[in-house]
């Protein structure tokens, strides 16, 4: 099956978050990455080397921007200083598309600098889908949220995750970033399954895909980035592209960062999967 | 507060006061700004947080609790690694503990997480021993941080620099790099920071005045000691004064005739060092 999302973004093929580490051997190599993301904060409010490179960079490959501040369900007031900085840099970069998280990070001024859950039912809905369409009106171009990682659920939650991601991005008229390891520790952390929650996700909003390893705790999982992606996410990236087809897909890889040829490696493992699908379909 | 996202409100706030809690989750959830959100305690969480299968209410909230502190204990260290030399990584999580506490990110770029850091060592923190020490390392590793990514200025050639030098042009003003931090201190901390970050044993020195300067070239952040004569000149030149001004100033703080033998050979290395960014001619003087 091939869904084209509803703004007709690109499939970008098989990219890689941009990180300090590689900074050089992009330079000196200009591997044949398809295309990266970068963590937009990195690169607001500085004109040091990030910048200077990230220049280089977006001459060469398409650029997306994924933020981790936007605090799109803060009950702040949403922050306009700070998009327009957002907006300024998509500019810089000729950033492809631009978004965030489904969460909050921060409340009464501060930022916890973490991507916290909000409560999954109608009020929040409500809420939120009026956050997102000021952003986007402000931005001038769709956000591209993606599903969290979460560890708790609210006693005052009256709707999965799934659907809840699905009216918002309706009601919103928004993209979404579909994180399938964060399906996977999302559903191992409360005890749902990953594949029902698949079949309920609007596919017509999925923009993009993120890949990832994590670290299992037993009892629990944790959205680490800090290894290989493990059998079990392979397989709902699989089942994924079953239901929609291709999607731009990066690979994030942030803690514990191994030599670039070793991150690009496990990024075109995902070229199977694709390459596999347009086989069949042939 | 509109009513839809008053409830929101309530919730967001309670968690964190939860998360963000020096001694934890079970004291954040006894903590009155939780309890001022809602009058509950651990017992009866279940009323917010649902149990997993395999964890209670408690150890689900705990995990956003245990990730604050040691992400931000991290950022910090990272930003500050002599300062982390100098306290031990038990008193460094104490200390950026309380920093943390008395001055929460505000922000949404890490970046800015540490700009009171040195202050705070300086003026809050616990009793520490080598307090004023351990604040004047911390002055130049923010420094550092600052000065990577401060705005850019085109640099001014040695070329350009000379010619205009050579001209009768002293009523000029130099323009300085807006990445360059010129710090006066009660310790010579420069050996110590490079000693550490090389993984070389020194002794921390005694107190003696010293002066840094901190500044990017080509987009990396270097340090070097200054003579105060070289610091006089340049700070003169940093708060705008005009060349002979700041050569005065330089004058006055040299017990000998001058560093007119010294200045070309100053001027040429700072200008290598891409120290200067524009030549302004002071007109009607």
């Amino acid at each position: 099956m091939r869904i084209p999302n509803r703004w007709n973004l690109p499939d970008l093929g098989l990219g890689l978050g941009l990180r300090t580490r590689h900074f050089n051997h992009i330079l000196e190599k200009w591997p044949a990455v398809d295309w990266f993301e970068i963590m937009s904060e990195n690169f607001l409010d500085t004109e040091g080397r990030p910048l200077y490179i990230l220049d280089q960079i977006a001459e060469r490959y398409p650029i997306v921007m994924h933020g981790v501040s936007m605090s799109i369900g803060s009950t702040d007031r949403i922050d306009f200083e700070y998009l327009a900085k957002l907006k300024a840099l998509a500019q810089r970069v000729n950033a492809v598309w631009m978004g965030d998280h489904v969460c909050w990070t921060g409340v009464a001024g501060r930022n916890g600098h973490d991507l916290y859950p909000i409560p999954y039912n109608a009020k929040t809905l409500e809420y939120l889908v009026e956050r997102i369409r000021i952003v986007q009106d402000f931005l001038e171009r769709p956000l591209i949220l993606e599903n969290p990682s979460t560890y708790l659920t609210f006693a005052n939650s009256t709707m999965p995750e799934e659907e809840f991601l699905n009216c918002m991005a309706v009601d919103a008229d928004c993209g979404l970033l579909l994180d399938v390891n964060n399906v996977y520790v999302t559903c191992r952390n409360h005890d749902l399954d990953p594949y029902e929650y698949l079949a309920a996700l609007p596919y017509d909003r999925v923009v993009q895909i993120h890949i990832a390893g994590h670290t299992d705790k037993g009892t629990h999982c944790i959205d680490t980035h800090d290894g290989r992606v493990i059998d079990e996410v392979w397989a709902l990236y699989a089942e994924v592209h079953r239901r929609a087809g291709n999607r731009a897909t990066l690979l994030e890889w942030d803690a514990h960062i191994p030599p670039f040829e070793e991150v690009h490696a496990e990024v075109l493992k995902a070229a199977g999967y694709r390459d596999g699908i347009e086989a069949a379909r042939a | 507060m509109p009513d839809k996202c008053s409830e929101l409100d309530r919730m967001e706030r309670w968690m964190q006061a939860v998360f963000t809690h020096p001694d934890g989750a079970e004291a954040g959830l006894r903590s009155a700004q939780a309890k001022a959100c809602y009058p509950t305690d651990g017992e009866a969480l279940d009323e917010l947080v649902l149990p997993s299968r395999n964890l209670t209410a408690k150890e689900r909230v705990s995990i956003y609790a245990n990730m604050y502190y040691w992400r931000l204990i991290d950022v910090l260290a990272d930003e500050f690694p002599t300062v982390h030399h100098l306290l031990g990584p038990e008193q460094f999580t104490i200390v950026v503990k309380e920093y943390l506490e008395k001055h929460p990110s505000n922000s949404y770029t890490l970046n800015r997480l540490g700009c009171r850091f040195p202050e705070f060592i300086k003026v809050e923190a616990g009793e520490l021993a080598h307090r004023d020490f351990i604040a004047a390392v911390a002055r130049v590793e923010r420094a550092m941080e600052d000065v990577f990514d401060e705005k850019y200025a085109a640099p001014v050639t040695l070329d350009e620099l000379g010619s205009l030098l050579q001209e009768d042009l002293l009523d000029i003003q130099l323009e300085l790099i807006p990445a360059l931090r010129l710090l006066e201190l009660d310790y010579p901390v420069n050996e110590y920071i490079t000693a550490v970050r090389e993984n070389r044993h020194m002794d921390i020195p005694l107190s003696a005045k010293s002066c840094v300067a901190v500044y990017r070239s080509n987009y990396r952040p270097l340090r070097v000691d200054l003579e105060p004569q070289r610091y006089a000149l340049l700070s003169s030149l940093q708060q705008g004064k005009t060349l002979v001004e700041a050569l005065e100033s330089c004058m006055s703080a040299s017990d000998t005739d001058g560093p007119a033998a010294s200045l070309e050979d100053w001027f040429r290395d700072w200008s290598a060092d891409g120290l200067f960014c524009g030549v302004k001619v002071i007109s009607g003087k």
